[in-house]
């Protein structure tokens, strides 16, 4: 039977319970994707960054996503998706994607596809804190589907 | 009329009380009106107001789903708006 958990949370992800979450005795293959806060973006010294989400949006987004993936897979696979809100420092984990599957190539590109889609169609936006005390909000991906 | 009350997020935290716009809205308004009159709001509310084209390539939400371009607002309700995401 596949699995799929995703939440929006303000704590910090347990990477170890996800891939406990994820593992299962039929599944031979995990693999935990986890993005963190680095300290350069486009030339800039960066010291933190704060997410904003819109949680019930970005929740229903990420369960529609998992469940893509897991039509995209014949197999049953397990899938737990956790991204952050609120201020991070350098090296925090702000997202995590935890997938098994019976082989390891449904779980590469199950992974590869939830984290690809999240970017663009989740309701999360980014702001950077630089060193020099200056903020910027990212731009990314327009969700328009309207004029 | 109806009140739209429209939640703030990302670049949009920075206008009103960074929390929510609220915007008066003829019955069985569309997107193209409910854009216009959080435009003109932010105008009157923040002089230099300069981000339409932040606006323009927003989109509106409820919490389970995006608008679609045909939705008509019937009575008084809260959505949100959405400038480009970048999550990850």
């Amino acid at each position: 039977m596949g699995h799929h958990r995703v939440a929006v949370t303000g704590e910090r992800i347990d990477l170890a319970a996800i891939a406990a979450e994820v593992g299962d005795a039929e599944h031979g293959a995990q693999v935990i994707f986890a993005g963190a806060v680095r300290a350069t973006n486009d030339g800039r010294r960066v010291k933190a960054v704060s997410y904003d989400v819109y949680s019930p949006l970005a929740e229903a987004t990420f369960g529609e996503i998992a469940r893509e993936a897991q039509a995209r897979c014949e197999d049953p696979l397990r899938i737990v998706v956790i991204h952050r809100r609120g201020k991070l420092e350098l090296g925090e984990l702000s997202v995590v994607i935890g997938v098994s599957s019976p082989h390891r190539s449904e779980a590469y590109e199950a992974s590869r596809y939830v984290i690809e889609q999240l970017k663009t169609r989740a309701p999360v936006w980014k702001k950077e804190h630089y060193e020099d005390g200056e903020t910027e909000w990212l731009r990314g991906h327009a969700l328009c589907r309207h004029g | 009329m109806i009140e739209v009350r429209v939640k703030l997020f990302g670049a949009f935290r920075k206008y009103g009380d960074g929390r929510e716009i609220v915007v008066e809205l003829r019955e069985r308004s569309g997107l193209g009106e409910l854009k216009s009159a959080l435009a003109e709001k932010l105008r009157a509310r923040h002089a230099g107001f300069s981000d339409g084209g932040l606006l323009a390539s927003s989109a509106f939400a409820g919490e389970s789903a995006i608008l679609s371009s045909e939705v008509k607002f019937e009575r008084s309700c809260s959505v949100a708006v959405l400038p480009p995401v970048c999550g990850g």
